[in-house]
């Protein structure tokens, strides 16, 4: 799914979560589902749990946090990731019809 | 304690219960029965909500009124006949001209066929003009999706834009809707009478009877279900319903409602017949014995009125055999 | 007074009037049979239970010879909660298993009070072993082998975890099928059967007589200390390795019966006892070998030191990383793993025909 530079994205909330090491589960109560993230994409839901972010912002934001370079390779990660983040419904889409 | 269970009773119970403040009433063996009721209701609740998030989600994009049917109506809508009540099937009405789209959409998000035969598929589409019932590929989650509230091949024939037209829609997700109260009442009593569905027949007594109450205190709502029964065409089910309501769980109706509603009592079959027939098939079944009349009673009920065989003996047929295969 | 302090008769009247009253840890339930091989074994397998007065029960149940057209070709049988078969009829020679399977029933289909996990559960000195696996995982076998070398039983098929979370004992009888019962006979000469009976989904049945002290502590709830992932195969010599504690979580909550229903009460629980266990994948194929890793004092010595998780994070070492490398370093690309809901929550399911494995 390619998104829109300009749209935004955000955990849903209330998520709980618990991290052992690099993994972390993720309960949603809305779905009632759980989930397990590995090292990096638990870092994108985190970041997304602070504050609402667009595409370059995330990338950005893990980059820094994960010490990783922030290039295409990420960039197309992070994409898809959301896109499986949102269709789990851990995460909404703002400027979306 | 099992007779609650039996007909899915306990967690509305245990909400009342708790609602009313008299857990600390309750022995203390009962309490974690109570306890594992709410959990079961609130895993219930949980699920619904987000069904209706999916389905939103699914039908983003299409312009169709949704209105929500049953119990999924009642929980949306925030009733008192929701509390404690387990969710079953997802119900809601599109209009007929939508279906197509809806369809398509929906299986776009991962609901599949449920049908285990080509045949019951073909058969519903066909001669009921359903689309077949559908079930969430990951989920397992039910959904029906309905043009009208009776099957096309039923004598009585619901003018189903009517019912759109009145459909009110819900506060806190407005892309849904839910029938008007007087549409809800008379859906409940003809989808209790027409459809066969005995097995909760207690449970849906208790709808009716909630519904009734809940709308029964607005003002002219006696008179609006009189004069709606008979622009829908649903007398028959409705004189029965209220009759069974009042009769079971001492709904309060108005004399002038059932004064109203006398004449609609059809010659056949007689009062007392049907009577017997409801009452033994509403009844759960007692602990210790299997009621083989209770069987026969519900299944009479669900072919009644006999009319029904007049136009459309062979797929009828069919549809019940169908239906009484174990699934 | 115990069961075995009833007289034969005494035993009979009490179970064909349905006035048999027993507890099973957390549990009442009142029994009601007629079947004269279901009297017998009931007597053997459940001596040491404490008899109640006929009272308040969680369960009545029943076991009994269906009537009809069909049962005169082949004796049915079915199995009643409140009135409510809980099986398809079945043969009647399997009864003695489907009381037991349906014993467990009524409590994994009701007690939503605690969090249930498909496993069995084992005590000694106060820290719980339990051992999560399927049927034919072989968790049964090593549980009924190490209760015959002194550890306690709490369950052999459904670990009952509290809100507080401790962990709650059935102590009832262990199931063992086919090829196991051979196994634990070789293991134990000494160890009290009750009758098997064939004709099940899974071949021969038979089940183990509960240690009388494991009956008489059942009411002493454990505190979990290990969680096993067992899996038994042929020849190959017993090992073990530590499966990450989130991991485990999620193959837990796949073998739970009411993990989902639980919702969020459910993850909180299951975190907490994750967090406060070790967990580790077991195989083994000779039943000594595996007992023997459990004996003595000094399990978690025998199971190495505890990783230590920071090691990972300082492996890094500063000069930027590609995401692949990153990934690889958080412990191998795990893949979002989706816990389909349990599809048993809905009460609207007809009843299967025997239970169904994970």
């Amino acid at each position: 799914m390619s998104l829109a530079p300009e749209i935004k994205a955000k955990a849903r909330t209330p998520l709980l979560s618990r991290r052992w090491g690099d993994e972390t589960v993720v309960y949603n109560p809305a779905s009632g589902q759980t989930h397990l993230l590995d090292l990096v994409s638990g870092e994108g839901l985190s970041c997304l749990q602070d504050s609402s972010l667009d595409l370059g912002t995330l990338c950005e934001r893990m980059a820094g946090r994960l010490d990783i370079e922030n290039d295409a390779e990420l960039r197309q990660y992070v994409a898809s990731l959301l896109s499986q983040l949102e269709e789990l419904g851990l995460v909404e889409l703002e400027g979306v019809s | 304690m099992s007779l609650a269970r039996v007909t899915h009773l306990l967690p509305r119970l245990s909400l009342q219960v708790t609602n009313l403040g008299l857990l600390d009433h309750i022995p203390e063996e009962v309490r974690p029965h109570l306890q594992a009721a709410r959990v079961l209701a609130e895993a219930h609740d949980r699920e619904l909500l987000w069904e209706v998030n999916r389905l939103e989600r699914a039908l983003r994009g299409i312009e169709t009124p949704i209105v929500l049917l049953k119990g999924a109506a009642y929980a949306m809508a925030g009733f008192r006949t929701a509390e404690g009540r387990l969710y079953g099937d997802l119900d809601f009405l599109v209009p007929k001209e939508k279906l197509g789209l809806v369809e398509e959409a929906l299986k776009k998000h991962g609901w599949v066929v449920r049908e285990e035969s080509e045949f019951k598929e073909q058969y519903t589409r066909r001669w009921l003009h359903e689309l077949p019932a559908l079930v969430h590929n990951q989920r397992h989650t039910h959904l029906d999706v309905h043009h009208n509230i009776l099957p096309h091949t039923d004598h009585l024939r619901v003018d189903a834009g009517k019912l759109l037209e009145s459909a009110v829609p819900l506060r806190d997700h407005p892309r849904f809707s839910v029938l008007a109260p007087t549409d809800m009442v008379l859906h409940c009593a003809a989808h209790m009478f027409r459809s066969g569905d005995f097995v909760s027949g207690l449970r849906n007594l208790v709808d009716l009877d909630d519904l009734l109450g809940q709308f029964g205190r607005e003002g002219s709502f006696w008179s609006d279900l009189v004069g709606r029964a008979g622009a829908l065409g649903l007398r028959l089910p409705c004189y029965w319903g209220l009759r069974y309501t009042e009769r079971f769980l001492e709904t309060p109706i108005p004399q002038d409602t059932k004064k109203a509603i006398r004449s609609w009592k059809p010659f056949w079959p007689p009062r007392f017949a049907m009577d017997w027939l409801v009452e033994r098939a509403l009844l759960p079944r007692h602990i210790d014995r299997t009621d083989r009349t209770r069987d026969i009673a519900m299944l009479l009920l669900a072919r009644y009125p006999l009319s029904l065989f007049r136009r459309t003996i062979v797929p009828k047929l069919e549809w019940l055999i169908m239906r009484s295969e174990p699934k | 007074m115990n069961v075995s302090d009833l007289s034969p008769k005494e035993l009979s009247d009490r179970l064909t009037s349905g006035s048999l009253f027993f507890p099973t840890g957390p549990f009442t339930f009142s029994l009601r049979t007629d079947l004269p091989e279901i009297i017998d074994a009931f007597g053997l397998l459940y001596g040491d239970f404490p008899v109640l007065e006929p009272g308040y029960a969680d369960f009545h149940t029943s076991l009994e010879r269906l009537r009809g057209v069909k049962s005169w070709f082949s004796p049915q049988g079915t199995f009643l909660s409140g009135g409510v078969p809980q099986f398809y009829p079945f043969p009647l020679q399997t009864a003695l298993p489907h009381l037991e399977w349906g014993l467990n029933r009524c409590v994994f289909r009701n007690a939503h009070n605690y969090l249930m996990i498909h496993a069995a559960v084992v005590e000694r000195g106060g820290r719980a072993l339990i051992l999560v696996g399927t049927s034919g995982s072989g968790k049964s076998t090593l549980c009924a082998a190490l209760v015959l070398r002194g550890w306690r039983l709490l369950s052999d098929e459904i670990a009952l975890i509290a809100s507080d979370g401790s962990l709650a004992g059935l102590a009832r009888p262990i199931g063992l099928k086919a090829e196991s019962i051979r196994i634990i006979e070789e293991f134990a000469p000494h160890a009290c059967m009750g009758p098997g009976s064939r004709g099940t989904s899974k071949g021969l049945i038979a089940h183990m007589v509960p240690p009388k002290e494991s009956v008489l502590r059942v009411h002493e709830r454990a505190r979990p200390s290990w969680i096993f992932f067992v899996n038994y195969q042929a020849d190959a010599p017993v090992a073990f390795a530590p499966v990450s504690k989130a991991k485990a979580l999620m193959r837990i909550a796949d073998c739970a019966f009411d993990y989902t229903l639980l919702g969020r009460q459910g993850f909180e629980m299951l975190a907490d006892v994750v967090e406060s266990t070790r967990t580790f994948d077991l195989v083994y194929g000779n039943l000594a070998e595996a007992v023997d890793l459990f004996k003595g004092p000094d399990l978690d010595a025998k199971l190495g030191a505890q990783p230590n998780q920071r090691e990972q994070l300082n492996a890094r070492n500063g000069t930027s990383r590609r995401l692949a490398q990153a990934r690889e370093d958080g412990g191998a690309a795990t893949e979002r793993v989706v816990l389909a809901g349990e599809p048993g929550a809905r009460n609207a399911s007809p009843p299967p025909a025997e239970p169904a494995s994970h």
